[in-house]
């Protein structure tokens, strides 16, 4: 296995020696078919060395990995077929996964687990593409409407990348759409930093059919039916729903006069909690989802508004835990409800909750300048009490072009977030985001963004204030090298309100000034190679209402991604 | 099954090795006539996705014409920086055969910020959904943004663009001309 691994890999760089200026796509002539093939070979190799994070702990220090994962992607006429081969190899190991099983990945076995052995397979699929039908067999992605049911995805920052390994399949008779899917839902690294591939092995199994009336309307139901740990894999089963079906109706106007669009969505939900005991009655409990998008642009203006009302609707699922058991709380969502918030706030409840949101944008036909205005209201039940917050998110910005390829944008607002009973924690948030791009010539550049937040908590009368926030100073030279340094601060996980490049915290040293310094080289379009260096702030990292806690990072990672 | 399927793949990679020619180089006999048009005889790059209207688009009714292919999403500012170059260069160059289509990688639940954005920035491009990625993964599986594909009047690729640089559109302008030409 390691010497075919090695054998790619020489093939792959001496393709990247071989090759073109302008990367072409590699055609196949397969002497055995006469038919036109295409190959498309993606390989990204992440080596990363750990130094002291001084985050406080010393578990997660001192070790390197090695992380390859390698595509390969074969076309003919209408056929695909697609494999993920990837590796992960630790150079020593951080002692936090010491003693710890890691898991099995259900295209290998145990003995083969990320972490024992080196190389394993991370998505296959073969698919077919017709005018009026296609079907997939292996990893595919899977949503339905708006993700109100359905959305399996990958979210790049969040390092996630979930399939569902199964089948899928979509016919169009006319103005009628049906896709049918069913399988396994395949998790990939959620929680690599410990060592662990968990897949939850959930039965997902869907239906969608829409139909468009008169040219304009689009008519859509839609069921799903989950099936949690159907393999009794999961030592945590008890926290999990045994069956979770969700059922909706949707209606879409995707262009009403060239001016407007309208999408309204309803889903009933019903859970049967997973039982406890052998011979447990459960009973099933119910939610439901309401959310409507409208759409205007008129001339100079463009206008949203979207609505949700949000009950009880949660379909989240937890990987394996280990022998331990305890260790592995990698949660995955398989639907992404919008939040109506700029998609990195921390939306702590996308479950029950219900609000509004209005945006506007101006931009005169005559300018360089657009200005931006959005307000989102929300009523959000309060886990742990009987109680309910309201949240509001204000924003307003602008954003100005100039000099052919340069822009300028500002962005403040204001999030408030106000329990409606006494002790309860209240937020305070003003964040910013700002960028400027200035062309020095026609190949050269600068550019400074960044993000700033400054945050206020209160509970039950106990204020704690912090900082945070990341700014990137860079030079471009157009299109062979990107350069730049990154200063970033963090004041929450140290609890100190001021801004100290270390705050000490029983004796440790915590870090809360970051530096950093990167190049970016773009070789003919066949390789990027990226260098970064120095130390980048942790914590919570949130995307579209799913957050997960990352550790911050010091040493050096090198990642190179080779196309042909 | 790894065991199994390893030699497999690794065939598979040296038949990719040996048999195979970059598209700019093919000796393939491809003119510019009914039968390319269709892309008849290439392995050219074909897909369907709806646009904003909800109307499926399909690549391959492009065939005959140079295409930039672009992969976008609404929260990369870049790729929104991009797309204005990208725009001004279609505008030019479009009587003389040079296409421009988007592919907004964007997830469902934020189209309504991707239809603030092409109402914003005025894109009179097509702009395609990949709601299920099922494009994008299959021509950027990284999912590095933005990303854009150069294709032949063949529809076969014949570069790629990683990122955006201010002038890169400059690179691209050579390369479409180039193709324009031949």
């Amino acid at each position: 296995m390691r010497s075919c691994t090695q054998t790619l890999a020489a093939a792959l760089l001496a393709l990247l020696l071989l090759a073109p200026r302008a990367a072409p796509a590699l055609e196949l002539e397969l002497p055995w078919l006469d038919l036109p093939a295409a190959v498309d070979v993606t390989g990204l190799h992440v080596f990363e060395h750990h130094a002291d994070n001084l985050n406080g702990q010393d578990d997660d220090d001192g070790y390197q990995d090695l992380r390859n994962q390698l595509t390969l992607k074969l076309a003919i006429e209408r056929f695909r077929l697609s494999v993920r081969l990837e590796s992960v190899t630790f150079f020593g190991e951080p002692a936090r996964a010491a003693g710890r099983v890691p898991f099995s990945d259900h295209y290998v076995g145990e003995e083969d687990a990320p972490g024992n052995n080196p190389t394993f397979f991370g998505k296959v699929s073969a698919g077919y593409d017709a005018d009026a039908w296609r079907a997939e067999l292996g990893d595919f992605y899977a949503t339905f409407g708006r993700g109100l049911a359905l959305r399996v995805h990958k979210s790049d920052p969040l390092g996630e990348d979930t399939t569902i390994l199964g089948a899928k399949g979509w016919f169009t008779a006319g103005p009628v759409e049906v896709t049918a899917l069913s399988g396994l839902t395949n998790a990939s690294s959620p929680d690599l930093y410990e060592k662990t591939v968990a897949d939850p092995w959930d039965l997902v199994s869907g239906l969608s059919a829409s139909a468009r009336i008169a040219d304009l309307v689009d008519v859509g139901a839609h069921g799903v039916w989950y099936l949690f740990d159907p393999a009794g894999l999961n030592d945590q089963a008890s926290m999990l729903p045994d069956h979770t079906v969700l059922a909706g109706l949707r209606v879409e106007v995707p262009s009403l006069l060239e001016v407007a669009s309208l999408y309204l969505e309803g889903d009933w939900l019903g859970s049967l909690p997973h039982p406890i005991v052998e011979g447990q009655e459960t009973e099933w409990s119910h939610g439901y989802a309401l959310y409507a998008h409208g759409h205007v642009a008129l001339g100079d203006v463009s206008l949203d508004l979207e609505a949700k009302s949000y009950r009880g609707l949660d379909v989240t699922t937890r990987t394996p835990g280990g022998d331990d058991g305890q260790y592995n709380s990698a949660q995955l969502s398989y639907i992404r409800p919008p939040t109506l918030e700029p998609e990195d706030m921390e939306v702590e409840n996308n479950h029950d909750v219900s609000g509004g949101r209005l945006e506007l944008s101006y931009r005169p036909n005559s300018w360089d300048t657009l200005l931006l205005a959005s307000y989102t209201g929300l009523w959000s039940k309060d886990y742990g009490s009987a109680g309910h917050r309201y949240i509001y998110n204000l924003r307003g910005g602008v954003e100005q072009d100039f000099l052919g390829s340069g822009r300028a944008r500002v962005l403040v607002g204001l999030r408030e977030e106000t329990p409606d009973y006494a002790g309860g924690l209240h937020q305070h948030l003003l964040y910013t985001t700002a960028s400027v791009k200035i062309p020095l010539t026609e190949r050269h550049s600068l550019e400074l963004h960044g993000t700033h937040w400054k945050r206020h908590k209160r509970w039950a009368d106990e204020p704690h204030d912090s900082i945070q926030g990341e700014w990137v100073l860079g030079y471009a030279w157009s299109p062979w090298l990107a350069a730049s340094l990154i200063f970033g601060y963090d004041t929450e996980p140290s609890g100190e309100t001021e801004l100290e490049i270390f705050a000490d915290r029983g004796g440790e040293p915590i870090r809360q000034a970051f530096l950093a310094g990167s190049l970016t080289l773009n070789l003919w379009s066949t390789a990027v190679i990226r260098v970064l260096g120095g130390q980048m702030r942790g914590g919570l990292k949130c995307i579209e209402g799913v957050c997960k806690v990352f550790p911050p990072f010091a040493g050096v990672r090198t990642d190179v991604t080779l196309r042909f | 099954m790894s065991e199994r399927l390893l030699p497999a793949l690794g065939l598979a990679a040296l038949l990719a090795l040996t048999g195979c020619s970059g598209a700019g180089a093919s000796a393939r006999p491809d003119g510019e006539g009914p039968e390319a048009a269709r892309g008849a005889g290439s392995a050219g790059v074909d897909f369907s996705l709806k646009d904003l209207a909800g109307k499926p688009v399909r690549l391959g009714a492009l065939r005959g014409k140079v295409v930039f292919v672009s992969f976008w999403a609404s929260w990369c500012e870049p790729c929104q920086i991009e797309l204005a170059r990208l725009q001004e260069l279609w505008k030019e160059l479009q009587g003389r055969g040079f296409e421009l289509v988007s592919v907004c990688a964007d997830p469902a639940d934020s189209e309504g910020a991707v239809r603030q954005l092409v109402h914003r920035y005025r894109y009179e491009f097509p702009v395609l959904l990949d709601q299920e990625s099922r494009v994008s993964d299959r021509f950027n599986p990284t999912m590095d943004l933005p990303f854009g594909l150069l294709l032949d009047r063949q529809g076969r690729v014949t570069a790629r663009h990683q990122g955006y640089r201010p002038g890169d559109e400059l690179t691209v302008r050579k390369e479409v001309e180039e193709l324009l030409a031949r």
